[in-house]
């Protein structure tokens, strides 16, 4: 009798587990399954009917009809999603059901996850895309994203002409063709030093708003002198963030475009980084400063410097007025202009969202009113940028928002993450220290001195040449640290990097880019 | 009376098919996890690109053909042949001190009188196994690190000259070898124990009565009876010839550039060519690559131990 029981415990266990993972494979090939057929039906009978006023029916059925649409939303995340991200979405899908009978289902992801989910096809309807995330451009040319140039003029074209036109031609445009939707915000890129105020007033250090790279070496000697608690410039892996922004990178580390080429007789050039002077002589600056002991010596295995380390100089990329810097070190940082600005297609795709080339058009439209009403309504931009009025932050007089210790802790990520920095409402760092609540008219004041690049809308399509690009990307990836960091004297170590790059083929990509630019300018010639 | 026998060869049938039930859900997870995704081979063969709407299959089925290009990446790499060098060498130099090392402590083990020492000394042993890479790497940085490092530290307070550890590759196959053992010992060492256990002590103890030492009783009982265990973990480590431990050659030496030559695996290669660019074809056949050698190599092993000791041969 026992042992009757015994077996037939086991077989009962054996048998409902056979029949859970079945079930499980089953339900999810069935919605699979029929996803894709609704969603390629939908597809084909808007096809069938796509005159205007049908649209527009829909449309309008949609937006009166009880069931808002559901949006599945992609959106990059540094590490993991917020933690009021379900609170903040509640109350950011009960502002947009009712004016627009939409919602969304926001996903967060890291940057790994995009191009996993992207090719594994994954379903959503709207992504973050950007020139550093996900990346727009190849996406676009392997058909990823939804064409939406004539959709979104004619469907939301408050949003289209809200958007400056540069951020369409340059930054939207993959030739010709539109298959995101531009955030409005900074579109140069800025690189400023992050001076430690505080500490440079104290030894009596005058600082200025702008400044040469190779002048902040009395700063760094005298840091050193006063305050020997640590490094002057801490670095770690990946250098001082925005360093190399003054090229135009092509490929990897080692093909690049300087800015500073516009204007001589290099001008739409593409050069191995070698052959970049500016480039070079930084790097044997930061190998001078590596010597003197301004950086500490494992910079080059050093995953990144937090923000528990006081530094003299760190670096970035803003736009004049941004305050966020002080507030994050927590004693008053001083910027510093050292290069910039610069526009370029690269420097205005920093974040776009994209819709999915297999949405239906009905879903794309939701995506775009979506978007659009991100654009143009500030009540709404600011639940997705700051959170819930009272809970998050709260609006001061002057219409600048202060965040409350949750929101601080809870939803607190960079605008671009979200939609437009312009639409949204600038941030106070406290009751005392306000922000300009409208400091666009001075970044585009700004602006009135950038270099441009002289490439056009020259797009890399690397596809021909990727075998090769990996292998350079590896043999970059064994030096850059080391010369970013100034941890080994770039002259001493050329000659390895050059017999590498050149056995693992960087001659290959090199040909294959300048063979697409000549046809890019050519073809820009011609229009 | 037949009916007897007929119910007892029943009941014997009964047992024997309801012990096999247990197989079911093995069986069923190596299907699901280890056979249906064997298709997933198809990728190294394809230039595979996602078409949207039209799911994985579908998109890897109708992508483009590339024949062996895939393969051709790998060998794009100027250091291809230092690569697939380390690779191989700290296998072959982990598989033996792993055949050696666990079974001579295992031994020690079961030859300590106290049993609170030999289940500290195991315990102490087997904790690093719980660690993650990526937390031994931080434990080795604050030995090694220039500045802070706790070694440096030591030579500088003495008057010496701190060293560059991160820098010099002579010292990385010593502290490689050092870091892994160090934290898999443990590990193999219980497997062992567990198989000495399992030795009749009857043999120790007529044995005993026969006058041997226990030296002689380790290496005329314990040795022989483990050689069959022993086989097997060696043979099945040799599928894994080219296989690397990523966390030990990328998070330990902290992707360090001065020390590549020695430390570069063909598994770190692979990572650092591709983070930039998602090209899973050149995973997947990289991925190919190392099992067929594997397998191949797990062949031939197979085929001299069959020779040298046919008991412990897998096939």
């Amino acid at each position: 009798m026992k042992k009757i029981k015994q077996t037939s415990v086991a077989l009962i266990t054996a048998i409902s587990m056979v029949a859970m993972a079945l079930a499980s494979c089953g339900n999810a090939k069935d919605n699979a399954g029929s996803t894709s057929d609704s969603s390629t039906e939908t597809a084909k009978t808007s096809a069938a009917e796509s005159t205007e006023e049908s649209i527009n029916d829909n449309a309008e059925a949609t937006s009166t009809s009880e069931e808002p649409i559901e949006l599945t939303w992609w959106l990059f995340s540094a590490g993991a999603a917020p933690i009021d991200a379900a609170l903040v979405q509640e109350a950011a899908n009960k502002y947009s059901a009712e004016k627009i009978g939409v919602t969304v289902n926001m996903i967060f992801k890291e940057e790994d996850q995009f191009d996993l989910s992207m090719s594994a096809g994954d379903e959503y309807d709207m992504t973050f895309t950007s020139d550093w995330c996900n990346d727009y451009v190849s996406n676009a040319y392997r058909g990823m994203f939804y064409d939406i140039t004539e959709l979104v003029q004619e469907e939301t074209p408050d949003m289209y002409n809200k958007i400056p036109e540069d951020f369409w031609k340059v930054g939207a445009s993959v030739d010709g063709r539109y298959y995101g939707v531009p955030t409005d915000g900074s579109m140069a890129y800025m690189m400023y030093l992050r001076l430690d105020q505080e500490r440079y007033e104290a030894i009596g250090m005058e600082l200025k708003d702008k400044m040469d790279f190779a002048e902040l070496e009395p700063y760094l000697a005298a840091y050193k002198e006063n305050y020997d608690d640590v490094y002057p410039m801490p670095l770690g892996k990946n250098g001082l963030t925005g360093f190399t922004n003054f090229c135009q990178w092509i490929a990897g580390n080692y093909l690049c475009s300087p800015y500073y080429f516009a204007g001589t007789d290099r001008e739409n050039q593409i050069v191995p980084f070698w052959e970049n002077d500016v480039l070079m002589d930084r790097f044997r600056l930061l190998n001078k400063w590596y010597k003197l002991g301004y950086i500490n010596p494992d910079a080059a295995i050093t995953e990144s410097i937090g923000k528990e380390i006081r530094a003299s100089v760190r670096a970035g990329t803003a736009q004049p007025g941004y305050t966020g810097w002080s507030a994050w070190a927590g004693f008053p940082v001083f910027m510093s202009l050292y290069d910039g600005p610069f526009i370029s297609p690269a420097t205005t795709r920093g974040s776009l969202f994209a819709i999915n080339a297999a949405c239906s058009e009905e879903r794309a439209v939701a995506c775009l009113k979506y978007l659009e009403l991100l654009n143009m309504d500030r009540t709404f931009r600011d639940i997705l940028r700051y959170g819930i009025e009272g809970v998050h932050f709260n609006y001061l007089d002057d219409g600048t928002v202060l965040r409350t210790e949750q929101g601080k802790s809870n939803w607190s990520m960079d605008g671009y993450i979200t939609g437009s920095t312009v639409t949204a409402s600038v941030e106070s760092i406290s009751e005392t220290e306000r922000s300009d609540p409208n400091p666009w008219p001075m970044v585009f004041d700004a602006y009135k001195d950038a270099t441009y690049s002289t490439l056009g809308d020259f797009n890399f399509d690397i596809t021909p040449v990727e075998a090769e690009n990996a292998a350079c990307n590896a043999v970059m990836d064994k030096y850059y640290s080391l010369l970013i960091t100034g941890t080994e004297n770039v002259d001493e170590i050329l000659p390895d990097i050059k017999k590498e790059l050149e056995a693992a083929g960087y001659e290959a990509v090199l040909e294959e880019a300048r063979k697409q630019l000549a046809e890019s300018l050519a073809k820009e010639k011609a229009n | 009376m037949r009916t007897e026998r007929n119910r007892v060869k029943l009941n014997r049938r009964w047992k024997k098919t309801s012990i096999m039930t247990f197989v079911i859900p093995g069986a069923l997870w190596f299907l699901m996890f280890s056979y249906i995704p064997m298709f997933g081979v198809l990728m190294a063969f394809k230039n595979y690109r996602y078409r949207p709407g039209k799911g994985f299959v579908y998109s890897l089925l109708t992508s483009s053909n590339a024949g062996l290009a895939n393969f051709r990446f790998l060998f794009r790499s100027p250091d291809i042949l230092n690569i697939i060098r380390n690779t191989f060498l700290y296998n072959v130099v982990f598989i033996v001190l792993g055949a050696t090392l666990p079974v001579c402590l295992a031994i020690m083990l079961t030859r300590l009188y106290s049993r609170i020492l030999a289940k500290t000394a195991q315990t102490v042993m087997f904790l690093p196994h719980f660690l993650s890479w990526t937390v031994v790497s931080y434990f080795l940085f604050a030995f090694l690190s220039t500045d802070k490092g706790l070694i440096n530290r030591i030579i500088t307070q003495n008057g010496g000259e701190p060293v560059l550890w991160y820098q010099r590759e002579i010292f990385w196959p010593f502290i490689l070898v050092l870091v892994h053992t160090w934290k898999i010992v443990g590990y193999q060492t219980v497997i062992y124990l567990a198989a000495i256990h399992g030795i009749d002590a009857s043999l120790y103890e007529s044995a005993r009565v026969d006058g041997a030492t226990p030296f002689k009783q380790t290496m005329y009982i314990t040795v022989p009876l483990l050689k069959p265990v022993v086989g097997m973990l060696l043979l099945l480590n040799t599928a894994h010839i080219l296989n690397s431990d990523f966390g030990l050659f990328y998070q330990v030496t902290r992707n360090s550039g001065q020390i590549l030559s020695v430390t570069q695996t063909l598994d770190v290669y692979v990572y650092k060519a591709l983070t930039e660019s998602a090209i899973y074809g050149y995973s997947t056949a990289v991925g190919f690559f190392q099992n067929i050698f594997g397998c191949l190599f797990l062949v031939i092993a197979n085929g001299i131990i069959k020779k040298i000791s046919p008991e412990s041969a897998l096939f």
